[in-house]
Parts: structure tokens; sequence; C-alpha cells
């Protein structure tokens, strides 16, 4: 079990050294750490002789996740403490007697960690501190206490196998965000399909669309009298509108009786048109009610009794443009007819 | 900044004169060292612990020699801050 030593027992033996108070050697110590911490909030080094130096150094996302590929933007500092020579010599003097060995090539140690000179330089001690984020460096400090308390002591040396470049604190950042990096590429593929089957199911609707207008534009040049009268035949069913498509001619057997009116001298049927729906391009509907004993449309004999079509019959509305395209489309197909 | 400066600003702080401070600080210094070498570990509430690792042996591989060293076992010196120290270096601008 280690000693802990806490600031009062530290200064319990500077005061011993130093040949203070004990009062004095506390409040010491603790200027001591303060200034430290406090230089370094402006610094970002401190050398102390004997003892050791503080750096803060600004690392890259990519050196302090290392081999993950995460695009963190975040910024990272590695405070690292870097103990004076004479610290490490008395710490380390129960291997001091100890040099490195330069290997056989027969020789191998398969319970021993390789670690190639690049690795050996890249290993940086400290400890990363994320600016920005909160929980990651408490990960990180809470890895490696964990870390520390696994630390072997005494004659455990049997155990020492891990690779010393995997003790690194970098190393646990990099397996926190590994782990994080597995749950972001199970939400991956759903994102990934979203905007193709979005993409897909717009293509979708508008060749639906498309197809079905291309179909109507082709049953209107083949058939141009069928699909008004189809059309009209869905919308007036409720008022027992019976159309005929076999022989284009509409018989209306509506109780509502259709208004007449005598062709008086120097009307003609698109003036009726305007004077009965608003718009002089209706005139055909008045031809197709009267289709009986109008011949020609350009030629209506005077004093002739003509039916007045209602309105609902052939969706006659004067106001709204597609209903006037069609009929002038209509009135132009009956005319062609008669040059 | 270097052990001069770090002595100035402790003097003021603790309105001592320069060599008084200096040297209750390489008493302080050498009252750590020996605790650290003992294997203990410092613990300084609101800063952070000093304590001791075993790093253990491992083979130093030289691709250019083409030579492998058995590298022995080291004791090292570690700091760990304290999260109130580490929240504090957080509000430094980078």
């Amino acid at each position: 079990m280690k000693e802990e030593v806490n600031l009062q027992e530290l200064a319990l033996l500077l005061s011993k050294h130093a040949d203070i108070s004990t009062q004095d050697a506390e409040s010491f110590l603790k200027e001591f750490f303060t200034t430290i911490s406090k230089i370094l909030l402006t610094e970002d080094l401190l050398e102390i002789k004997d003892f050791g130096t503080f750096s803060l150094t600004q690392v890259s996302a990519k050196g302090a996740a290392q081999n993950t590929e995460e695009n963190n933007p975040s910024t990272w500092l590695r405070l690292h403490f870097s103990p004076a020579e004479e610290l490490k010599n008395i710490v380390n003097k129960p291997f001091s007697h100890f040099e490195s060995v330069l290997l056989n090539e027969d020789v191998s140690f398969d319970n021993l960690a390789k670690v190639t000179e690049n690795e050996e330089d890249e290993t940086s001690e400290g400890f990363l501190i994320e600016i920005g984020h909160e929980k990651a460096p408490e990960k990180i400090v809470k890895a490696a206490a964990e870390k520390t308390e696994k630390l072997p002591e005494g004659n455990e040396e049997k155990g020492t196998t891990a690779a010393t470049k995997n003790e690194k604190p970098a190393m646990v950042k990099a397996e926190n965000t590994g782990l994080e990096k597995h749950k972001k590429k199970k939400r991956k593929p759903i994102a990934r399909w979203m905007p193709i089957l979005g993409t897909v199911a717009v293509a979708a609707v508008l060749i639906f669309f498309f197809v079905s207008e291309q179909r109507k534009q082709q049953a209107l040049k083949n058939n141009p009298e069928k699909v008004p009268a189809k059309a009209t035949e869905t919308k007036t069913s409720q008022e027992n509108l019976t159309i005929s498509t076999d022989s284009f001619q509409l018989i209306a057997e509506s109780p509502e009786e259709n208004e007449k009116i005598k062709l008086s001298s120097g009307k003609t049927l698109r003036m009726i048109a305007l004077e009965k729906f608003g718009n002089r391009e209706f005139w055909v509907y008045i031809y197709y009610k009267n289709k009986d004993i109008i011949k020609n449309p350009n030629i209506v004999p005077e004093g002739i009794e003509l039916a007045i079509p209602n309105k609902s019959e052939y969706d006659i509305d004067a106001s709204n443009p597609q209903s006037v395209t069609k009929a002038k489309l209509l009135g132009e197909i009956e005319l062609k007819k008669f040059r | 900044m270097t052990t001069e400066d770090f002595v100035t600003e402790l003097s003021k702080q603790l309105s001592l004169d320069l060599p008084k401070t200096s040297e209750i600080l390489t008493a302080a210094v050498n009252v750590i060292k020996e605790k650290l070498s003992e294997g203990a570990c410092i613990t300084v509430e609101s800063f952070g612990i000093f304590d001791t690792e075993k790093k253990p042996e491992y083979i130093l591989v030289k691709q250019d020699e083409q030579q492998q060293f058995l590298v022995p076992p080291k004791i090292t010196v570690v700091f760990k801050p304290d999260s109130a120290f580490i929240e504090k270096i957080k509000e430094k601008e980078v």
C-alpha cells in the first residue's frame, strides 16, 4: 500500500527541514502550489529548479484522438510535468543500475511489448484537457485514475506486459471516441438513405404527373370532344345528366328546362355566349346544345330558337381561365371541321 | 517562466525576501523529493497528485539499424491534476 502524504504532513516535514513553524511551512506550501497554478494560467512553461517543469502545450484534435478518424474541432491542451533530472534519478534509484541491452537476433521475449523507435518518440506523456467540452476531460482523468490504481507495485513485473504506449492518456481518449464513433456508425445507414429515398419519391411523383398529363393531352388530340364530355359526365352525375360518348351528343335529362332564345338579326353564337356566360369562347357549348338544328356553326339561320345550356352542364365558368381555354380549344376544333 | 521569476513571484505573495524564499523553496523541493523517492504519493488539494509509476520493461526496435534492445523498467514521477485545477486551466485563453 502506498503512503499518501497530504499538505499538512508535508508542512510538518518542511518545518523541520527549513527550521520554520509548521504554520509558516503550510502557508508556504499552499502559496507554492497556488502560484504554480496561477502562473500556468498565463504562462505555458514553468521551470522549478531541481523539481521539474510544468508545461502546457496546445495539441491538435488529431493528435489528441490519435488513431481515430474523428474530426473533432475542439482545442486540446496537454498538461505535462517533466521531473528534473535529479528527481528522476532519486525516484528511479531501484532500477538505476539497469541499462538497455542489445538483444541477439535469436533471442525473443514473447511476453514483452515491442515498441519501435518512432512510436517511442510519439508517446508524449501528460494530461489532455479539452477546452470547450465538459465531459471528455473528466473521462480522461477518471480513466487515468483507474490506470493508477492498477499500477504494479513491488515485485509485480510478471503482470506488466502491456505496451507502454497503450497506457497513454491520449489513447484513453481514442478508446472513448472509438465507442462514440461506433454509436454514430449505427445511425449512419439511415441518414445515408434518407436523401436517396426522398429523391426517388419526388422523381416518382413527377413522373406520375408527367405521364398523366401526357395521356390527357394525347386523349384530347385524338378525341377532343370525348374528354370534356367525360369530365362533364363525372361532374354532373348527380344531376342525372347522361352523355352519349358514341355520337358526342349530349342529352340532357335535367329536370331544369334550358333557357331558349330566338336568334335575332345580327346576333351570333359568340355574342350570345358573351351575353349569357360572360365570355365569347363558350359559344361552342351553345353549338353542342343545338347541334341537331345547327348544321354549320359559321352559318346560323336567323330566327332559330336556341337552347342555352346550363353552366353546370359544360363546366362553364368565365372566371376560370382553364374553362375558357378548354372552350376555346373545342371551338377551334369544331370550326376546323367546316373549313 | 524560470525559477528566478517563480521565486520572485512567490516572495511577493508571501511578503518574504528573496533569499529566504529561495531557501524555503529548496527545502520544500527536497522534502517532496524525499517522499517521492520513498514511493509515497503527495496529494495537494485543488492542485493535484504527485505520484510514481513503474513502467515495465519493453523491447525497443530500431528499424533502421535492425536492432532490438531490452529496455529496463523505470520508475517515473507523474503529476495528475485535480479537477479544480483542470477547470482553471480550461479558462486559459489559447
